[in-house]
């Protein structure tokens, strides 16, 4: 109990953080194919280095029960 | 001359038109197409360090390389070793250092033997954790190929061998632009096919490792005087997963992506290494007897990720994320991270890593099966002690820093700390370290 509380304070934080961001500072906008030059670059893509992506993927799933949102497959392990 | 040269030809005009057609509506989580990176030939290396505290080392060496073989096509090849070694919580009851009372036979991960009583004759050495060593090469091929003007498909398979591990896997995914391609619409499939295989054989599930002296009143266990293991041969499980996503841009600066995934998994989901303790409360919770632990044999999952880049200006981008994952098992989890990129200059970055999550514990998480005062316990239907299964919260904090290398490279470097609590299993925190190289070359 005490673990969800300290934890749950921090989520909520974060969760505020992400949505304040994407609410406040980011209106939906029709952009057109010309005006995404900003997103084309290699900093903004949604997986900026794929195999930092993976490593992390690879330590959180041995050692947490919750696993995978980013796609399917991928090699098991018998980790410890 | 043209012949000759159709990769630079291919480059300019793929920078021509790059911020006009192709780069951001085609990008999910799994692919990533943009200007830059339509060259030949990548090379990315890895070399990354785990280390926990008085646990559990790893060091991963990861090499990938993806080729484009034309406008519609690319491979990629990912080829990973792992070295593993350490000592991982066993499940048995935790006494903060040795307290054999009996020898107890144990087969670890790397296949090898060893006697509990004599490893916990030095009090710097614990029972509640088994020693292993182990080593990973793991391989992944993936195709992708442009069907139409406006979709795509990506197919991969890979293999993982451990000592007592043995991992096949197969995946494919159709991803389809529309919406002036601002919107990207991904569905996919994969399948895995994992074999458990430790140099012992797969144990019963709740049989017994061990028992102390001490009567007990297990009528369910065939006979404990009798070390009575059972063993079978290597044990099979698959999984199968399927996965939603979308993926659109919401302005000129903000780009995120939705997914939902389904996870089944059925066959041999018990850990072979985890065990449980038998203790009687009436005599602080003194060990009685050792068990195996015993999971279902099917486990259905799912969760629905989000994810979020905005850039914030020319020197910050953020990246955010969040997870909610539920399963049959009565686990929740909650997972949220950030990252912010800030550019010093045109050429090397800093970038501040924080991530949280919180997750429930399975229903069947037990941290020892405690007998009552004339020595009974009932039998559990499945039961585990297995800190992963238990309540838990973690929390990771780090930085990295990135520098372009020249015209076509870069690099990285980070370093991390990640930090966690157990509540119910009974476990002290743990703390681990992640030290991280990144190299990327274009040929």
């Amino acid at each position: 109990m005490q673990i969800k509380n300290k934890i749950g304070v921090i989520l909520n934080f974060a969760l505020s953080g992400i949505f304040i961001l994407l609410t406040v500072g980011c209106a939906y906008e029709p952009v057109k194919p010309w005006q995404r030059g900003v997103l084309a670059a290699d900093s903004a893509q949604l997986v900026p280095d794929t195999l930092e992506n993976e490593s992390d993927e690879h330590i959180y799933f041995s050692k947490e029960a919750a696993k995978g949102g980013q796609g399917v497959g991928g090699g098991g392990c018998g980790c410890n | 001359m043209q012949l000759k040269h159709p990769k630079s030809i291919r480059r300019q005009l793929t920078i021509a038109t790059s911020s006009l057609l192709v780069a951001a509506p085609l990008q999910s989580t799994a692919v990533e197409t943009s200007a830059d990176q339509m060259d030949d030939i990548t090379v990315e290396i890895s070399r990354l360090y785990y280390s926990e505290d008085d646990r559990v080392t790893v060091n991963k060496t990861q090499t990938l390389i993806t080729n484009e073989l034309s406008e519609d096509n690319r491979i990629k090849v990912n080829v990973t070793y792992d070295t593993m070694s350490g000592a991982s919580p066993n499940g048995r009851i935790y006494t903060g250092g040795g307290d054999a009372s009996g020898t107890v036979a144990v087969t670890t991960a790397s296949g090898f033997s060893f006697n509990a009583a004599n490893n916990a004759s030095s009090a710097s050495k614990k029972t509640w954790q088994t020693p292993f060593s182990d080593n990973r090469i793991a391989a992944n091929a993936e195709w992708e190929t442009s069907l139409t003007r406006l979709s795509k498909a990506v197919l991969s398979g890979g293999a993982s061998f451990e000592n007592d591990y043995e991992s096949y896997n197969t995946s494919g995914r159709l991803l389809w632009d529309f919406n002036q391609r601002r919107t990207t619409l991904t569905g996919g499939v994969g399948y895995n096919s994992d074999t458990v295989k430790p140099a012992a054989g797969v144990p019963e599930g709740l049989g017994e490792l061990w028992c102390g002296t001490i009567a007990i009143d297990l009528d369910w266990l065939s006979s404990c005087a009798d070390h009575d293991q059972v063993f079978f041969k290597p044990a099979n499980k698959t999984v199968l997963d399927y996965f939603f996503g979308i993926t659109q841009v919401w302005n000129r600066n903000t780009l995120f992506q939705v997914n939902y995934s389904q996870s089944t998994e059925s066959g041999y989901l018990t850990d072979p290494y985890k065990q449980i303790s038998v203790v009687d409360p009436a005599f602080g919770n003194q060990e009685l007897a050792i068990l195996y632990e015993k999971r279902p044999d099917s486990r259905s999952t799912q969760s629905l990720f989000f994810k979020a880049v905005n850039v914030m200006s020319k020197k910050t981008t953020a990246y955010l994320s969040y997870r909610y994952f539920w399963d049959d098992w009565e686990i929740q989890a909650h997972t949220a991270g950030a990252r912010f990129r800030f550019n010093l200059g045109s050429k090397s970055y800093i970038q501040p890593h924080f991530r949280v999550s919180y997750q429930t514990a399975a229903s069947f998480s037990s941290s020892y099966i405690s007998v009552d005062d004339s020595g009974f316990a009932t039998e559990p239907q499945y039961i585990s002690a297995d800190h992963r299964l238990s309540e838990q919260g973690t929390v990771t904090a780090g930085i990295k820093y990135g520098r372009k290398l020249g015209k076509f490279g870069k690099f990285g470097a980070r370093v991390e700390q990640m930090q966690h609590k157990y509540s119910n299993n009974i476990l002290p925190d743990m703390k681990a370290w992640i030290v991280q190289f990144l190299l990327s070359m274009r040929f």
